[in-house]
């Protein structure tokens, strides 16, 4: 099996696009870092002015690699889901697309651990992404605003209900990349799925896409929808982002632990549908 | 009793409501090359798939080297190597590459030394660290012979594997397949064309519409020649009298080729009797030619029996 899982990682790492989409998170956390800098000495410049009318004393917003961290860097991680969905698509229908898989099949191994070792393999990709981009926003944001903040206590909430709580900017950031993890899993889960029953990579990262644009930007309609519809809550959408847990404690009526048990269920049912269908199908490719 | 490198029994398949392939039966024994003839669209890959278990049998057992495949999946996998269709690679690796990729795949470990023994074999030793999008198809020809030998399989199948090649290619890879034979790997190949199967194989079968219609082995076919009809060309002093001579006979299929030749349709036996009957009578015969029946003759023949059984 860890044989199987290498060739895997080295096939993945034969794509020039492997590195690619690693390189372009640097990019954008450079951006990001830049544009960041940017703006603080906009306003830092503002409140100085504020200052100097010796009406108010300047505040000392200055921002540390861990504001960072949870503003920017947690922005950039969009991408690595984009990324993580392209690569997990292309890793299965390009199989099916160059003929390869037949090469593939015709070995000593049952074909659920062929698939398992992809599907091992792209995850862990992803999860390269993920780990990258932090190590990268890490470096970047010390170097721009200097290390140190974690300890700063800031206060979130306030946005689905009128509860506010306090927190270090540390453990909001951590807090954030825990609640991440599983919507990246799931969501690379789906686009494995995908892939594996159509066989077709523009349809797996088209859906892919679209899944993740639709639980990104359209909280407003699920609210709505919540709202109106009791059922509403026990589809997958509404549950794919935990990361709105770490501002409040319960959104439209539903907690971290409900929309986890809500993701664990689908992740299982696509898990079976994805091995069980490729175990059974004819491979004519 | 050593066992069969390859043996399936009554294999078939069925898409939809149809018999694509229908109760396909052989055995392969080491060390012998068999064929698996047939026209377009017969089901020679679709048998293919299933003895390599990529399709799903509607019925049958595939035993190889002995194992069967149901119940001892990756072992028996592990004693074979195949190309299915046409040979794919990732193209975006190099040819040794994508040989270490299949090396690692095995259940016994394969070696350098190893790798680098196949790539001669096939002769590939030039382009084996070139991307393999930069390859000839007959170059992925044979790099497809050389993932199906790495770890040295008891048999290895090959669909229609002189697709690309070219005459010097086709010969060269005959070559190497009696060689791999001679070392007692058995080989499966497919083809459609006539003239190969002839060439390369010990035995074949012929598979018509799913159904194995016909059996034979290349050396032994002349058993099978002994009856039939064969063209006979006579070349003599004079026709006239000779077509006489044969009338008297009661043989009136002769044509007249020439003042000088005629041509008839004798079972092999038949010719001595003639020739002495002629010679008896004082024609001069200076030359006997019996025209050879071919494989692709009887292949024609074959299936046009089955064309018109299953008219009527
Ligand atoms: N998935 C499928 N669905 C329906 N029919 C199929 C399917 N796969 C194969 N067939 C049919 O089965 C028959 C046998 O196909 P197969 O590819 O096995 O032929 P073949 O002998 O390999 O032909 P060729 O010499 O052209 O390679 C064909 O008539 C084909 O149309
Ligand atoms: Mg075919």
């Amino acid at each position: 099996m860890i044989k199987l899982i290498k060739n895997e990682w080295i096939k993945i790492f034969a794509r020039k696009s492997s590195y690619v989409y690693l390189i372009l998170l640097v990019v954008f956390l450079f951006i990001g870092a830049f544009a960041y800098d940017k703006l603080f000495h906009v306003i830092g410049g503002a409140m100085t002015e504020v200052a100097a009318d010796g009406s108010s004393t300047a505040t000392e917003e200055q921002p540390s690699v861990w504001n960072f961290l949870n503003t920017v860097v947690l922005g950039i991680t969009s991408f690595v889901t984009l990324f993580s969905v392209i690569v997990v698509s292309q890793n299965i229908s390009a199989e099916f697309g160059d003929g390869t898989i037949k090469q593939l099949l015709i070995r000593p191994y049952k074909r659920w651990k062929i698939l398992l070792s992809k599907y091992f393999a792209v995850n862990l990709y992803s999860l390269l992404l993920l780990i990258g981009l932090v190590a990268f926003g890490f470096i970047i944001g010390s170097i721009f605003f200097g290390t140190g903040g974690f300890h700063k206590e800031i206060v979130t909430g306030g946005l689905f209900s009128d509860a506010v709580k306090t927190t270090t900017e540390g453990g909001q950031f951590i807090q954030t990349f825990i609640y991440y993890l599983p919507g990246l899993i799931l969501i690379n889960t789906i686009s494995f799925m995908l892939s594996t029953l159509f066989k077709n990579q523009a349809l797996a990262v088209g859906v892919g896409i679209f899944v993740l644009f639709i639980s990104s930007t359209l909280s407003g309609i699920f609210t709505m929808l919540l709202d109106r519809y009791e059922w509403f809550k026990y589809l997958i959408f509404p549950n794919l982002d935990l990361t709105i847990y770490t501002y409040d404690d319960t959104v439209n009526g539903m907690t971290v632990g409900f929309s986890f048990t809500v993701m664990v269920v689908y992740y299982l049912l696509f898990m079976i549908i994805t091995f069980y269908s490729f175990q059974k199908r004819d491979i004519v490719a | 009793m050593a066992n069969s490198a390859l043996e399936v029994q009554a294999l078939s398949k069925r898409i939809g409501n149809k018999l694509i392939v229908d109760g396909v039966s052989f055995q392969i024994q080491k060390g012998e090359i068999f064929g698996l003839l047939g026209p377009n669209g017969a089901g020679k890959t679709t048998i293919i798939r299933m003895i390599v278990s990529l399709i799903n049998r509607t019925g049958g057992k595939v035993f190889i080297d002995g194992t069967d495949i149901d119940s001892n999946f990756s072992e028996a996998m592990n004693k074979l190597g195949a190309i299915v269709e046409n040979p794919e690679f990732y193209k975006y690796m190099t040819g040794y590459q994508n040989l270490k990729h299949y090396a690692r795949m095995s259940l016994s470990p394969i070696s350098q030394e190893r790798i680098d023994e196949i790539v001669k074999l096939v002769d590939l030793e030039n382009a084996i660290h070139q991307k393999v999008k930069t390859y000839s198809l007959g170059m992925r020809q044979r790099l497809g012979v050389a993932q199906a030998l790495l770890h040295n399989p008891s048999i290895i199948i090959l669909d229609e594997p002189t697709n690309g090649l070219d005459p010097q290619g086709i010969r060269e890879f005959r070559q190497h397949l009696r060689t791999l034979a001679d070392q007692g790997i058995a080989v499966l190949i497919s083809s459609h064309l006539l003239s190969e199967i002839e060439l390369m194989c010990d035995r074949y079968v012929i598979i018509e519409k799913g159904k194995l219609i016909h059996s034979a082995s290349i050396h032994e076919g002349n058993d099978v020649e002994q009856e039939q009809l064969r063209e006979v060309i006579f070349t003599v002093n004079s026709s006239e009298t000779a077509i006489k001579l044969l009338k008297n006979l009661s043989i009136s299929n002769v044509v007249k080729k020439s003042e000088q030749s005629i041509m008839l349709m004798l079972p092999y036996e038949e010719i001595a009797k003639i020739n002495a009957h002629l010679v008896k009578n004082e024609i001069a015969i200076s030359e006997i030619t019996v025209t050879r029946k071919t494989l692709e003759d009887r292949f024609i023949e074959i299936t046009n029996q089955q064309e018109e059984m299953a008219v009527k």
